[in-house]
Protein backbone atom coordinates (compact mmCIF):
# COMPACT_ATOMS: atom_id res chain seq x y z
CA UNK A 1 0.00 0.00 0.00
CA UNK A 2 1.74 3.49 -1.00
CA UNK A 3 1.11 6.05 1.59
CA UNK A 4 -0.54 8.76 -0.70
CA UNK A 5 1.63 11.54 1.45
CA UNK A 6 4.86 9.98 0.46
CA UNK A 7 4.11 9.34 -3.28
CA UNK A 8 3.13 12.97 -3.21
CA UNK A 9 6.57 14.25 -1.61
CA UNK A 10 7.83 12.00 -4.25
CA UNK A 11 5.93 13.43 -7.37
CA UNK A 12 6.68 16.91 -6.50
CA UNK A 13 10.37 16.49 -6.24
CA UNK A 14 10.97 14.52 -8.89
CA UNK A 15 8.53 17.42 -11.34
CA UNK A 16 10.54 19.77 -9.34
CA UNK A 17 13.71 18.02 -10.63
CA UNK A 18 12.80 18.00 -14.46
CA UNK A 19 11.73 21.27 -14.58
CA UNK A 20 14.65 22.71 -12.96
CA UNK A 21 17.40 20.61 -14.69
CA UNK A 22 15.65 20.28 -18.02
CA UNK A 23 14.26 23.67 -18.30
CA UNK A 24 15.64 25.29 -15.78
CA UNK A 25 11.84 26.75 -14.13
CA UNK A 26 11.17 26.39 -10.61
CA UNK A 27 7.77 25.91 -10.47
CA UNK A 28 5.59 27.11 -7.81
CA UNK A 29 2.50 25.25 -6.67
CA UNK A 30 -1.31 26.42 -7.36
CA UNK A 31 -4.96 26.01 -6.53
CA UNK A 32 -5.07 23.97 -9.27
CA UNK A 33 -6.97 24.47 -12.56
CA UNK A 34 -10.99 25.17 -13.27
CA UNK A 35 -12.47 22.19 -15.45
CA UNK A 36 -13.05 24.55 -18.16
CA UNK A 37 -9.02 25.21 -18.13
CA UNK A 38 -8.05 21.24 -18.10
CA UNK A 39 -10.21 20.35 -20.85
CA UNK A 40 -7.99 21.88 -22.97
CA UNK A 41 -4.13 21.07 -21.89
CA UNK A 42 -2.04 18.71 -23.92
CA UNK A 43 -1.68 15.69 -22.07
CA UNK A 44 0.79 12.21 -21.72
CA UNK A 45 0.60 9.51 -20.31
CA UNK A 46 2.89 6.62 -19.26
CA UNK A 47 2.24 3.36 -17.64
CA UNK A 48 4.41 1.47 -15.43
CA UNK A 49 4.64 -1.92 -13.95
CA UNK A 50 6.87 -3.37 -11.53
CA UNK A 51 6.35 -3.98 -7.21
CA UNK A 52 2.96 -2.18 -7.70
CA UNK A 53 1.46 -0.90 -11.22
CA UNK A 54 -0.43 2.00 -12.64
CA UNK A 55 0.18 5.52 -14.80
CA UNK A 56 1.83 9.15 -14.83
CA UNK A 57 -0.17 11.95 -16.64
CA UNK A 58 1.43 15.03 -17.38
CA UNK A 59 -0.49 17.60 -18.80
CA UNK A 60 0.52 21.30 -20.02
CA UNK A 61 -1.57 23.77 -21.24
CA UNK A 62 -0.37 25.08 -24.39
CA UNK A 63 1.67 28.30 -23.36
CA UNK A 64 3.61 26.15 -20.97
CA UNK A 65 4.11 23.37 -23.43
CA UNK A 66 5.41 25.66 -26.45
CA UNK A 67 8.07 27.05 -23.41
CA UNK A 68 9.15 23.77 -22.29
CA UNK A 69 10.69 22.60 -25.46
CA UNK A 70 13.04 25.26 -26.41
CA UNK A 71 14.20 25.35 -23.08
CA UNK A 72 14.56 21.47 -22.96
CA UNK A 73 16.54 21.08 -25.89
CA UNK A 74 18.49 24.34 -25.62
CA UNK A 75 17.34 26.10 -29.00
CA UNK A 76 15.40 29.42 -30.33
CA UNK A 77 11.51 28.42 -30.51
CA UNK A 78 11.65 29.52 -33.90
CA UNK A 79 14.01 26.44 -34.43
CA UNK A 80 11.13 24.00 -33.34
CA UNK A 81 10.47 21.36 -35.61
CA UNK A 82 6.50 20.11 -36.39
CA UNK A 83 6.19 17.40 -33.57
CA UNK A 84 8.65 18.60 -31.09
CA UNK A 85 6.58 20.47 -28.35
CA UNK A 86 4.89 16.69 -28.22
CA UNK A 87 7.62 14.56 -28.14
CA UNK A 88 9.54 17.15 -25.42
CA UNK A 89 6.05 16.51 -23.42
CA UNK A 90 6.13 13.35 -23.90
CA UNK A 91 10.31 12.64 -22.54
CA UNK A 92 9.35 14.80 -19.22
CA UNK A 93 6.59 12.92 -18.79
CA UNK A 94 8.94 9.69 -18.87
CA UNK A 95 11.32 11.31 -16.56
CA UNK A 96 9.02 12.32 -13.73
CA UNK A 97 7.22 8.88 -13.70
CA UNK A 98 10.58 7.01 -13.77
CA UNK A 99 11.85 9.65 -11.10
CA UNK A 100 8.87 9.14 -9.19
CA UNK A 101 8.74 5.03 -8.57
CA UNK A 102 11.97 4.86 -8.46
CA UNK A 103 12.02 7.23 -5.29
CA UNK A 104 8.77 5.38 -4.04
CA UNK A 105 10.61 1.90 -4.62
CA UNK A 106 13.96 2.17 -4.93
CA UNK A 107 14.77 -1.52 -4.55
CA UNK A 108 12.26 -2.46 -6.84
CA UNK A 109 12.58 -3.30 -11.30
CA UNK A 110 10.27 -1.04 -13.02
CA UNK A 111 9.03 -1.13 -16.88
CA UNK A 112 7.65 2.04 -18.43
CA UNK A 113 5.48 2.15 -21.44
CA UNK A 114 6.59 4.69 -24.15
CA UNK A 115 4.70 7.82 -23.50
CA UNK A 116 1.33 8.56 -25.65
CA UNK A 117 -0.93 11.25 -25.95
CA UNK A 118 -4.28 10.51 -23.77
CA UNK A 119 -7.23 12.95 -23.42
CA UNK A 120 -9.30 13.71 -21.33
CA UNK A 121 -7.18 14.45 -17.95
CA UNK A 122 -9.06 11.93 -15.69
CA UNK A 123 -10.50 14.01 -12.64
CA UNK A 124 -8.84 14.20 -9.64
CA UNK A 125 -10.74 11.63 -7.52
CA UNK A 126 -9.66 9.16 -9.62
CA UNK A 127 -5.96 9.53 -8.56
CA UNK A 128 -3.53 9.27 -5.66
CA UNK A 129 -2.31 12.38 -6.13
CA UNK A 130 -2.50 15.05 -8.11
CA UNK A 131 0.00 18.29 -8.19
CA UNK A 132 -1.18 21.99 -9.76
CA UNK A 133 1.73 23.90 -10.45
CA UNK A 134 2.71 27.21 -12.15
CA UNK A 135 5.68 27.72 -14.30
CA UNK A 136 5.24 31.38 -14.54
CA UNK A 137 4.30 29.96 -18.33
CA UNK A 138 0.93 28.73 -17.48
CA UNK A 139 -0.40 25.79 -15.83
CA UNK A 140 0.79 21.96 -15.46
CA UNK A 141 -1.04 19.44 -13.60
CA UNK A 142 0.40 15.52 -12.87
CA UNK A 143 -1.18 13.12 -12.05
CA UNK A 144 -0.32 9.54 -10.02
CA UNK A 145 -2.57 6.95 -10.65
CA UNK A 146 -1.84 3.60 -8.76
CA UNK A 147 -3.96 0.42 -9.34
CA UNK B 1 36.58 10.83 -35.17
CA UNK B 2 34.94 8.11 -32.02
CA UNK B 3 31.57 7.04 -33.43
CA UNK B 4 28.94 7.25 -30.72
CA UNK B 5 25.34 5.59 -31.50
CA UNK B 6 22.47 7.15 -29.14
CA UNK B 7 19.90 4.39 -28.74
CA UNK B 8 16.40 5.95 -27.60
CA UNK B 9 12.79 6.34 -28.78
CA UNK B 10 12.39 9.48 -28.14
CA UNK B 11 13.30 11.61 -30.30
CA UNK B 12 14.06 14.68 -27.79
CA UNK B 13 16.23 12.99 -26.66
CA UNK B 14 18.55 12.05 -30.03
CA UNK B 15 18.33 16.14 -30.45
CA UNK B 16 19.30 16.96 -26.90
CA UNK B 17 22.09 14.39 -26.68
CA UNK B 18 23.07 15.87 -29.92
CA UNK B 19 23.03 19.35 -29.13
CA UNK B 20 24.91 19.03 -25.98
CA UNK B 21 27.70 17.18 -27.78
CA UNK B 22 27.95 20.13 -30.29
CA UNK B 23 27.75 22.62 -28.21
CA UNK B 24 30.19 20.83 -25.79
CA UNK B 25 32.73 20.64 -28.60
CA UNK B 26 33.19 16.93 -28.20
CA UNK B 27 35.03 15.03 -30.99
CA UNK B 28 32.29 13.02 -31.40
CA UNK B 29 30.52 11.93 -34.33
CA UNK B 30 26.65 11.21 -33.32
CA UNK B 31 24.31 8.84 -34.88
CA UNK B 32 20.88 7.94 -33.33
CA UNK B 33 18.55 4.90 -33.67
CA UNK B 34 14.87 4.56 -31.73
CA UNK B 35 15.14 1.40 -30.46
CA UNK B 36 17.38 -2.22 -29.69
CA UNK B 37 16.39 -3.77 -33.03
CA UNK B 38 17.13 -0.74 -35.14
CA UNK B 39 20.27 -0.48 -33.34
CA UNK B 40 21.58 -3.54 -33.05
CA UNK B 41 21.14 -3.55 -36.93
CA UNK B 42 23.61 -0.52 -37.76
CA UNK B 43 25.88 -1.74 -35.12
CA UNK B 44 26.66 -5.24 -37.49
CA UNK B 45 26.27 -2.75 -40.15
CA UNK B 46 28.65 -0.09 -39.35
CA UNK B 47 29.88 -0.87 -35.73
CA UNK B 48 30.11 2.19 -33.45
CA UNK B 49 32.97 3.14 -30.77
CA UNK B 50 30.69 3.92 -27.99
CA UNK B 51 26.82 3.58 -27.45
CA UNK B 52 24.28 5.59 -25.06
CA UNK B 53 21.22 3.92 -24.62
CA UNK B 54 18.08 3.72 -22.96
CA UNK B 55 16.29 1.32 -21.19
CA UNK B 56 12.45 1.43 -21.76
CA UNK B 57 12.06 0.84 -25.45
CA UNK B 58 9.15 -0.92 -27.32
CA UNK B 59 10.39 -3.67 -29.36
CA UNK B 60 14.20 -4.79 -27.94
CA UNK B 61 14.82 -2.61 -24.64
CA UNK B 62 18.19 -1.61 -23.78
CA UNK B 63 18.61 -4.84 -21.42
CA UNK B 64 18.44 -6.79 -24.38
CA UNK B 65 20.26 -5.15 -26.78
CA UNK B 66 23.21 -5.18 -24.03
CA UNK B 67 22.70 -8.14 -23.44
CA UNK B 68 22.25 -9.68 -27.09
CA UNK B 69 25.63 -7.38 -28.13
CA UNK B 70 28.00 -9.25 -24.72
CA UNK B 71 27.09 -12.21 -26.24
CA UNK B 72 28.34 -11.14 -29.81
CA UNK B 73 32.09 -11.43 -30.77
CA UNK B 74 32.34 -8.49 -33.10
CA UNK B 75 30.31 -6.65 -31.04
CA UNK B 76 30.42 -7.10 -27.06
CA UNK B 77 33.68 -4.91 -26.57
CA UNK B 78 31.54 -1.83 -27.24
CA UNK B 79 31.69 0.25 -24.44
CA UNK B 80 28.16 0.72 -23.27
CA UNK B 81 26.77 3.49 -21.01
CA UNK B 82 23.05 3.49 -19.63
CA UNK B 83 20.86 6.76 -19.33
CA UNK B 84 17.28 5.64 -18.33
CA UNK B 85 14.81 7.62 -15.77
CA UNK B 86 14.87 4.27 -13.88
CA UNK B 87 17.25 4.62 -10.66
CA UNK B 88 16.88 2.05 -8.89
CA UNK B 89 19.35 0.22 -6.79
CA UNK B 90 18.02 -3.43 -8.20
CA UNK B 91 18.62 -2.17 -12.11
CA UNK B 92 21.75 -0.33 -11.58
CA UNK B 93 23.13 -3.31 -10.38
CA UNK B 94 21.65 -5.84 -12.56
CA UNK B 95 23.15 -3.75 -15.72
CA UNK B 96 26.62 -3.43 -13.64
CA UNK B 97 26.49 -7.16 -13.62
CA UNK B 98 25.83 -6.96 -17.74
CA UNK B 99 29.14 -5.06 -18.35
CA UNK B 100 28.22 -1.35 -18.76
CA UNK B 101 30.52 1.36 -18.21
CA UNK B 102 28.37 3.60 -17.14
CA UNK B 103 24.72 4.97 -15.87
CA UNK B 104 23.27 8.20 -16.58
CA UNK B 105 19.90 8.94 -14.32
CA UNK B 106 17.94 11.15 -16.63
CA UNK B 107 17.00 14.08 -16.14
CA UNK B 108 21.03 14.91 -16.48
CA UNK B 109 22.29 17.79 -17.40
CA UNK B 110 25.08 18.92 -19.87
CA UNK B 111 28.22 18.34 -17.35
CA UNK B 112 26.89 14.83 -16.29
CA UNK B 113 26.54 13.60 -19.77
CA UNK B 114 29.96 15.35 -20.59
CA UNK B 115 31.93 13.75 -17.97
CA UNK B 116 30.71 10.20 -18.40
CA UNK B 117 31.27 10.27 -21.70
CA UNK B 118 35.04 12.00 -21.57
CA UNK B 119 35.28 9.08 -18.56
CA UNK B 120 34.27 6.15 -21.20
CA UNK B 121 36.52 7.66 -23.83
CA UNK B 122 39.64 7.89 -21.72
CA UNK B 123 39.38 11.60 -21.10
CA UNK B 124 40.37 12.47 -24.23
CA UNK B 125 37.48 14.50 -25.55
CA UNK B 126 37.02 17.03 -23.28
Amino acid sequence: MIDPLVAEGHLMDSTRLVLERMCSMTPAPNDGLSDERKKHLACMRVQFSGPFRGSLLMAAEDEAAELFAPAFLGVDGEELEPGTVGAVLAEMANMICGATVSRIEPDGLFSLSSPAPFSPLPPAEDCVVELGLDCGCGGLVVQLHIE
Amino acid sequence: MPRLLVVDDSPAMHRLVARIIDQAGLNLECTCSGSGTEALEMLRRSGADLILTDINMPRMDGEELIRILRGDAALREIPVIVMSTDGTRARIARLSAAGIQGYLIKPFTSEMLCKELSKVLGGAHD
